[in-house]
């Protein structure tokens, strides 16, 4: 800055200064604007968080440019305004009192937005600390979850062999020498042989639950989900009751998927439609349509429904919702139908409450992608 | 029909006799494959059932050596596991296996029905290969 440009910027005796508005930019300039009054200098500073906007009134160009460079030096704590670099006893005291206390209110500001940006700084370090425990956690609970799995599985399978030879004995001893028993020894023995039934079945279902894995790309085809149906329709005429009927809407959806996943779970659904039906003309019906590239299957029965409040219920592991112990059973139908559904990217949910039977909802991606079934397979680990 | 049964489980060998004895057939168990390889050669029997998981040497190491035997090359083999054998199962049949049966499934009419299925499709591919190797004798 010149000597001269000094003296002139000292020369603007009674300047208003404004301080205009706080905003955050980092924008820093000078400019000059005429106005009916005379030239406004306008110098626009940016700190950190904040800004300011400083006026000044002159009457002549050169006057405003002067004034415009000296407002930006006094607002802006790099340029500085050096009190050595004012030549002493030229500028009037009204405009040095109005720049201090824009500028004491400029720095005040400045330590203000420091301290925010160091608070900001130490949110930023906690966050990176959160994110780091939670990774870490996450990674356990998928170890632990794996670690589960695989004693589920070595569990079921070393029970498995033990188990079949007490349930097959025990059936062998009631047909060959059942003749030999009382009726109560009879019934204790019957008992035996029916708890280790049941135990073979709870130990099957835990097998498959253990061992179900996201599906490899190469299982996956396209497939009309009506050929499904109608495959299962051939195997589970045997289950159906003589009154009973299966009714298939026409226009199924069509779907990538490992067909062998999404059968296993659409059987399971239709026969638990007559399993849990005491109507007189049992029935099961199948419909779907698809809807912004999700493929909806819905298998509806007439048969004994589930309460609203015990829907969710009816997909946990082992849950029976009816005491009625001769209907088979282990209660982990729907727990591995909702759990396979899963694994190929999909849900599986109840629809609606009604005491005329249940609604059950396949939703599923009509184009299969390994990640969205890998994304859905983390949360099986996650919340299962 | 004589059966040789190799499973080091007591448990599952006395089951699998009692249904077989029950249904009219005659067997042996052997408790590991050593002994199971040793009793093949000195009774012939007429199939092998054999379990996989096994100390010392599972069930593809022994069908792999009672198939390269020519005492007990002929024999056929079925596999009785507690558990699934995913990738396995190609390796099993080519060493030899008939059939593999799920230890946890299986009823006495399953058990009876391959048993008897494997020893006749043995002896089927077994003249089929004399018709091959000798065809001037039939």
């Amino acid at each position: 800055m010149s000597d001269q440009e000094r003296s002139t910027r000292a020369d603007h005796s009674g300047l208003p200064i404004y301080q205009v508005a706080a905003g955050w930019t980092l924008a820093i300039g000078v400019g000059l604007a005429a106005w009916q009054g005379g030239i406004l200098a306008i110098a626009a500073v940016g700190l950190g968080g904040g800004f300011a906007i400083l006026v000044g009134r002159t009457h002549s160009q050169q006057q405003a440019k002067a004034t415009a460079e000296a407002l930006h030096a006094l607002a802006d704590p790099k340029a500085g305004f050096p009190e050595t670099d004012r030549p002493a006893g030229r500028a009037p005291d009204v405009v040095e009192t109005e720049m201090h206390t824009v500028r004491d209110g400029l720095r005040s500001r400045e330590q203000e937005i420091r301290e925010a940006i160091q608070r900001e700084r130490l949110k930023t370090l906690e966050l990176e600390v959160l994110a780091d425990r939670y990774e870490e956690a996450s990674h356990r609970l998928t170890e632990a979850n794996e670690e589960l799995e695989a004693f589920a599985y070595s569990a079921s399978h070393d029970m498995a062999a033990p188990l079949r030879v007490i349930e097959g004995l025990t059936k062998i001893v009631i047909e060959d020498y059942g003749h030999l028993l009382d009726a109560e020894g009879m019934t204790h023995l019957e008992t035996v042989h029916g708890s280790a039934e049941r135990l073979l079945a709870l130990l099957k279902d835990l097998l498959v639950l253990s061992r179900l894995r996201p599906p490899e790309r190469e299982d996956v085809r396209e497939i009309p989900v009506a050929d499904i149906v109608d495959n299962i329709v051939r195997d589970v005429q045997a289950e159906i009751p003589a009154q009973g009927q299966i009714v298939i809407a026409a226009d199924l959806p069509t779907v990538q998927t490992p067909p062998e996943r999404l059968r296993q779970v659409l059987q399971n659904l239709i026969t638990n439609g007559f399993k849990y039906n005491d109507s007189a003309k049992p029935t099961v019906t199948i419909n779907g349509w698809t809807e912004g590239g999700v493929a909806v299957i819905r298998v509806t029965d007439n048969g004994i429904g589930i309460p609203e409040h015990l829907q969710e219920e009816a997909f946990g592991l082992f849950t029976r919702l009816h005491a009625d112990r001769t209907t088979p059973g282990t209660g982990a139908g729907l727990a591995i139908a909702r759990r396979s559904i899963r694994s190929i990217g999909g849900e599986l949910w109840i629809e609606g409450s009604s005491d005329e039977g249940t609604s059950f909802v396949v939703a599923l991606p009509v184009f299969f992608s390994t990640e969205a079934a890998g994304i859905r397979w983390g949360q099986i680990l996650e919340t299962h | 029909m004589h059966v040789l049964v190799i499973d080091d489980d007591p448990g599952f060998s006395h089951l699998l006799s009692a249904h077989l004895t029950r249904q009219g057939h005659e067997v042996t168990v052997a408790d590991d494959g050593i002994q199971g390889q040793r009793i093949a050669r000195l009774v012939q029997p007429d199939v092998i059932t054999i379990d996989y998981r096994m100390p010392a040497a599972n069930g593809l190491i022994v069908t792999e050596r009672l198939q390269s035997s020519t005492d007990t090359q002929n024999i056929p083999i079925v596999m009785l596991t507690g558990s699934p054998l995913e990738g396995l199962t190609d390796r099993l049949l080519a060493a030899g296996v008939s059939e593999i049966l799920s230890k946890l499934t299986l009823t006495e009419t399953d058990l009876v029905e391959a048993l008897e299925s494997a020893v006749e499709r043995h002896a089927a591919k077994a003249n089929e290969s004399e018709d091959l190797l000798f065809p001037g004798d039939v």
